[in-house]
């Protein structure tokens, strides 16, 4: 279960975006992913409970992420005459470099 | 940290057909083939706007490994191997067809746009749970959504949040540092995150 900065936060008590928002955004993925250091990712952790407005931007940005991964699932089998013709294909490819084998 | 596509181990099955292959046991390639033919067609599917492309990627693509198998030294896992010459194959099929659209606004005028939003709550759309959220109708805007992105960004976003793997791995099948993988990876999320907010807003 991921931890989400709480929605008790405080309001923001700045103008979005500031600097420190633009700056957040940029490695936004990065905290998504928890590919940055626990450093940065605390920094990030305390805006987002000052800021609501980057709060919004995390949730659109993680469900983007979620929907994506769920798109795996709607894998599918080759069709059955393209997997035939590929390994015809790879037969032929094979034969004709190998002739006298 | 909670990212799911670590990396894998080295598939020792893999290993052991390829050197069976390599070794004069050539009839086992089309083993080789099958077990990775699926898979190969659903990334040339995420690749390419037509199926037809994404049958001649897989093939063209299965060719190729035949041609330089000898050359693999098992210091990747073979998977990674594959999807780097399936990339490859996609790149150079993609240039030949006439979509390829423009290059997309640089990350500094994204994160400008994006990041100056202010919307007073989380919309609906990002706070249902997925398997809610997710029908037939999205599922067909967002993998439209995800064809029309640029070929630089989608080949990273398809490897990453599609396919499984993490960004090392798509790294070294791409031939970029991880740096560049994360820049293309959240360029490719903010533009499919402004086409969402489109179709939740505008599109219903």
């Amino acid at each position: 279960m991921e931890t989400e900065p709480s929605e008790e936060a405080s309001t923001s008590a700045h103008e979005h975006p500031s600097a420190e928002c633009l700056e957040l955004f940029r490695h936004l993925s990065e905290y998504i992913d928890r590919e940055i250091d626990v450093v940065a990712y605390r920094v990030i952790e305390q805006h987002l409970k000052d800021c609501p407005a980057c709060r919004i931007c995390l949730a659109t940005l993680r469900q983007t992420v979620s929907l994506c991964r769920s798109m795996h699932d709607s894998s599918i089998d080759i069709p059955e005459t393209a997997s035939q013709k590929l390994h015809q294909a790879i037969r032929d490819y094979i034969a004709a470099a190998q002739p006298f084998s | 940290m909670q990212n799911p596509e670590k990396p894998k181990k080295r598939n020792d099955d893999d290993e052991a057909l390829i050197r069976a292959i390599n070794g004069g046991d050539i009839g086992r390639f089309d083993e080789l083939v099958r077990r990775y033919e699926n898979q190969l067609y659903n990334f040339g599917r995420r690749m390419c706007n037509h199926p037809l492309d994404a049958e001649d990627m897989v093939q063209n693509t299965f060719l190729n490994v035949f041609r330089y198998l000898k050359d693999f030294r098992f210091e990747a896992q073979f998977k990674n191997w594959l999807y780097r010459i399936a990339a490859s194959t996609c790149l150079k099929i993609k240039r030949k067809s006439k979509f390829s659209p423009d290059d997309p606004l640089s990350l500094e005028e994204m994160l400008s746009e994006a990041s100056g939003e202010t919307p007073t709550e989380i919309p609906p759309w990002a706070s249902l749970p997925i398997d809610r959220l997710l029908n037939s109708e999205l599922h067909d805007r967002l993998q439209k959504a995800i064809h029309e992105l640029p070929e630089p960004l989608r080949v990273v976003l398809v490897l990453r949040d599609l396919e499984g793997f993490s960004t090392q791995e798509a790294a070294q099948i791409l031939d970029l540092s991880e740096a560049n993988i994360k820049v293309r990876l959240h360029r490719a999320r903010l533009q499919l995150r402004k086409r969402l907010q489109e179709y939740f807003s505008y599109g219903n």
